[in-house]
């Protein structure tokens, strides 16, 4: 056996998987050869220096957010009962496909108008198109649609002091966030139907996305795109796919919260528990 | 997760080894064939109650193996992932539960949720151009002498490596696989895991050495 032949099985040997004939050629070469002997003594040591790393212990908050997400999943499947349900879990598998078709609808839209009017200024009957706009490509460019957005509808980046100064109500967001996510801007837009308060938040992942919080149920400026009606966390609310993102809308509260950028009605679901114990009424 | 003889053996301080120079997590020699039976039994008896959302069995068998695979998640990811990625994969385990046969080894089964769960995860951080290290490399004015610790410098050099050589080097050198149990995990052929882990050793030596290790 020669130094080739012995290097490239020098793992396997010091792991002890090669047959014994093999094992005993490579023992006999590596006996004989000093280059070879080292390397296979380096590799001793590296697994005598992993061996020796210390055994991180998990922290026990893992198993209560499993359980968290278990409990919630429970709910998701009980709630509600009967005939509704079934159409719930119906719903839910047609999700799938009919936000493919959304995609395929909105994109043309927005492929259709946007060229004319991305730069146009807003008058009533573009407002949707605008905000399809807005949709279709926050997920992409959040920063670039957001300063679409701010253009459109005279936004202004405020805190949240003065977002409820403004907006007339202590905004959701007011009350934090779930744990994964980050407050990055608050905004006072005015957008057609009412000063609405849009916040941006971030994922620990960095993903980005928009929380709107607004007077109307599933206002015009949403667009007349498709939107699935469903159940998420036993709250009724309504799911459109844009671009890379989920657009999901629900009531909290008095007003409405519609939610843009949500990576998958997982995020939404969170995001509708989480609203719902900050703001009990939601 | 130990490779335990039996499969299925949840307890990680008496699991025996399969093959070769014994684990460290793995230190005590094979246990008896009534043990191993017993164990696997334990963990069709888990895996049964969670087909069925039992919620204490998900409870057990999360206390069982939560050690190896969290383990696993620090290396593979560092300590700051490492929590959100161990729930989300034994969320993966409790809901995709059906999509464990129960022919083969559960343990074997949790291995590849947990590494594919690992890699994709680097992945998609790769993608953003996040780093996916699990240590912020060190400061190369910073001589030898403060960081001596061999512990600290063989977690510095793992973190260094490509992610799909990190994987099988820890899976081999930390939890003791076999090249069969390796290859079945990892789904490569099982040639390809003596290449690789020369491949891994080589060049944890080289960043070993960049790190002012002295062999």
């Amino acid at each position: 056996m020669n130094c080739h032949e012995a290097q490239r099985l020098l793992s396997a040997y010091h792991d002890d998987e090669l047959p014994a004939e093999v094992r005993t050629s490579v023992a006999e070469h590596v006996r004989g050869c000093p280059c070879c002997g080292d390397e296979l003594a380096v590799f001793g040591e590296l697994s005598a220096m992993a061996r020796g790393l210390d055994d991180p212990q998990p922290p026990e908050a893992i198993w209560a957010g499993i359980e968290a997400a278990l409990d919630a999943d429970r709910q998701e499947t009980a709630s509600p009962a009967g005939p509704a349900a079934a159409r719930a879990r119906v719903t839910k598998r047609r999700l799938g496909l009919l936000a493919t078709a959304a995609v395929v609808l909105v994109a043309a839209g927005v492929a259709w108008f946007a060229t004319r009017l991305w730069h146009a200024p807003s008058r009533p009957g573009e407002v949707a198109v605008d905000f399809g706009e807005f949709l279709e490509h926050f997920p992409e460019d959040p920063e670039r649609a957001q300063q679409v957005l701010m253009t459109k509808y005279d936004g202004r980046a405020v805190d949240l002091s003065q977002a409820a100064r403004r907006a007339g109500y202590r905004p959701a967001v007011a009350a934090g966030l779930p744990k994964r996510y980050t407050l990055d801007g608050v905004y006072v837009l005015k957008m057609p139907c009412c000063t609405c308060v849009q916040a941006i938040c971030r994922r620990d992942d960095g993903r980005v996305f928009a929380i709107f919080e607004h007077d109307e149920e599933h206002p015009a400026w949403l667009g007349a795109g498709p939107c699935v009606d469903t159940e998420c966390q036993g709250c009724p609310c309504c799911v459109m796919r844009a671009g890379r993102g989920v657009v999901a809308s629900w009531k909290a509260d008095k007003r409405h919260l519609t939610v843009v950028g949500a990576r998958d009605l997982q995020d939404v679901a969170d995001l509708i528990g989480h609203f719902r114990t900050t703001r009990p009424g939601a | 997760m130990a490779p335990e003889e039996a499969g299925n053996n949840p307890s990680e301080d008496s699991a025996p080894k399969r093959t070769g120079r014994p684990s460290r997590r793995n230190p005590t020699p094979p246990a008896s064939n009534t043990e191993a039976n017993s164990a696997s039994r334990a963990v069709a008896e888990m895996v049964a109650g969670c087909r069925l959302g039992d919620r204490d069995a998900q409870r057990r068998l999360y206390e069982s193996f939560q050690r190896t695979v969290y383990r696993l998640m620090v290396r593979m990811l560092g300590i700051d992932d490492a929590p959100d990625l161990t729930q989300q994969v034994f969320l993966h385990v409790f809901r995709k539960i059906d999509g464990y046969s129960g022919r083969g080894r559960f343990d074997r089964w949790l291995y590849r949720v947990a590494a594919n769960e690992a890699l994709q995860h680097l992945r998609r951080k790769r993608s953003r151009r996040q780093r996916s290290l699990v240590y912020e490399p060190t400061d190369p004015s910073v001589r030898g002498e403060e960081r001596t610790e061999r512990k600290e410098l063989i977690e510095q050099a793992l973190a260094r490596l490509e992610p799909e050589l990190r994987s099988i080097c820890l899976l081999r050198e930390i939890d003791g696989l076999s090249y069969r149990e390796i290859a079945e995990t990892l789904e490569i052929p099982e040639g390809t895991v003596g290449s690789r882990l020369n491949r891994a050793r080589r060049e944890l030596r080289g960043h070993l050495l960049s790190l002012g290790w002295e062999p």
